[in-house]
Order: C-alpha cells, then sequence, then structure tokens
C-alpha cells in the first residue's frame, strides 16, 4: 500500500512520439491541447476536465485518455484504483483498435498499428506504477514486462530496468534486483547515478544500494 | 547532453530542498524523469 512507499513525486517523461493529431477543425483537438497545457501546470481538475471533453467529442483518441489519468495521478486525494481501473481501460481500447473493432478518429495523418503500441507501452509503464504504489510488486512487474514492445531510448529503458530493480527488491530477489541495477548502470554511468537518486526519492525501494 | 543538464538541474533543486513533492508537478522538470510517460 501507500504506506509503505516513500515520499511520492510526480514525474512525467513525455516521450517523443508521432502520435497524429486530431484534424485542426476537431474541437477535441483544442481540449485536448487545453488538457496537455493544464497538465504541464500541474492543474489536476483542468487535466481532467479537457481531457473528458476530448473524449466526450472523440472516445476513440487514445493520447486524451493516458491524460485523464494522469490528471487523476496528480489529484489530491489520489485513488490508486482508480487510476488503475483508467489504464486498463485505455488498454482495452488499445487492443479493440489495434484489432479494428473499433474505429480510430479523423487525424491528420493515419494512425497505424505503432502508434497504438507507442501509447499501449506508455499506458503499461503507468500502471506498473500504480500498481507498485497499491503494494501489487507482481502486477507491476508483469505489465513493466509488457512495456517494452517498441525500441525505446536510453532513459526509458534505464528507467524500467531500475522500476524492475525495485520491484525485484521488493519482492526479496536481491540477485534479480543487482542484475537490473548493473544493466541499468551499464547503459550509461551518468545518467544512472542521477537517475536512480531521483528514483531512490519518489518511492523506488532498494535502487540505491551499492553494486 | 540537454536532459542531463536539465536532471543536473533537477538534482540541485532537490539537494537544495526548493522542490516539495507539489512544486515538482508543477514543474515542466517533470517531464524529464519517471513516475509516467505521456505522449507530446
Amino acid at each position: 500500500m501507500l504506506e509503505h512507499e516513500g515520499p511520492q513525486v510526480e514525474q512525467t517523461a513525455v516521450v517523443s512520439h508521432s502520435f497524429p493529431k486530431l484534424l485542426p477543425g476537431d474541437p477535441a483537438r483544442a481540449y485536448f491541447e487545453k488538457a496537455k497545457e493544464a497538465f504541464a501546470d500541474s492543474d489536476a481538475s483542468g487535466t481532467i476536465s479537457n481531457a473528458q471533453q476530448a473524449i466526450i467529442r472523440q472516445p476513440n483518441y487514445l493520447p486524451a485518455h493516458i491524460y485523464e489519468e494522469l490528471g487523476m495521478n496528480i489529484a489530491r486525494g489520489r485513488n490508486f484504483q482508480r487510476c488503475v481501473d483508467k489504464i486498463l481501460a485505455t488498454i482495452d481500447l488499445s487492443q479493440r483498435l489495434l484489432k479494428g473493432q473499433v474505429e480510430p478518429p479523423p487525424t491528420e495523418s493515419p494512425i497505424h498499428p505503432e502508434h497504438i503500441n507507442e501509447v499501449l507501452d506508455m499506458a503499461r509503464y503507468n500502471l506498473s506504477d500504480r500498481y507498485m504504489r497499491l503494494g501489487l510488486y507482481g502486477n507491476a512487474l508483469e505489465q513493466l514486462a509488457l512495456s517494452e514492445m517498441l525500441p525505446k531510448p536510453t532513459e526509458a529503458r534505464m528507467k524500467r530496468r531500475l522500476k524492475e530493480a525495485s520491484l525485484l527488491f521488493r519482492l526479496k530477489d536481491r540477485e534479480g534486483c543487482l542484475l537490473k541495477l548493473k544493466q541499468a548502470r551499464d547503459m550509461d554511468r551518468e545518467l544512472f547515478f542521477l537517475l536512480r537518486e531521483r528514483m531512490a526519492f519518489d518511492g523506488h525501494a532498494g535502487v540505491d544500494q551499492p553494486i | 547532453m540537454k536532459k542531463l543538464l536539465i536532471l543536473l538541474i533537477v538534482a540541485v533543486v532537490a539537494t537544495a530542498g526548493f522542490a516539495t513533492p507539489a512544486r515538482w508537478s508543477a514543474s515542466a522538470l517533470i517531464h524529464v524523469l519517471a513516475d509516467s510517460e505521456a505522449p507530446l
């Protein structure tokens, strides 16, 4: 549970990707842009309400669903179980889009499977984090393993190794934890020491042990 | 290098004690790190 975690700070990596934008005249686009701005300002209610307005107008626009949950995650009195439920619904929508069971929204360029898979990777990474906050370390580890369908830049891969290390530490797998820490360190030592310090501060137990 | 520089600034600010959890939420620097990911 949350009580088991260290102090949590909100840290969100906006990953460069190319999910197609909604059409310029689409009212949902303006709401989505407002949701992103609100999130950058740490305005939870603004993020949620604007994302929801975008979703009302374009229910299948995946990025809006991601931002709605991010708003929920930074809200006062946040409920991690509700965050989990929202992400699971977003993952379900992603999978239905991939199977062609629902229509993609009209966008500036076609939405390809890799666009959806990239959002799926983000959703699973976020889901892993919310499970961790709930103390569901096995579930978190499972989602983390699923969050690398597409190649990632060094920082994104390192974050995943560090989070894995922490989850293994929670699960009393010390050897596995150390292995993941070494893998992370070998990617880029300078970035590793900075990132693990931040993640340790953010409740990722075990990442700051000596290796 | 740019990311590393921003990370360094984050670490310095945190060490200096200017960053409360709420402040981290508000900061554009949150985009460097790590409890969530989001599309641009």
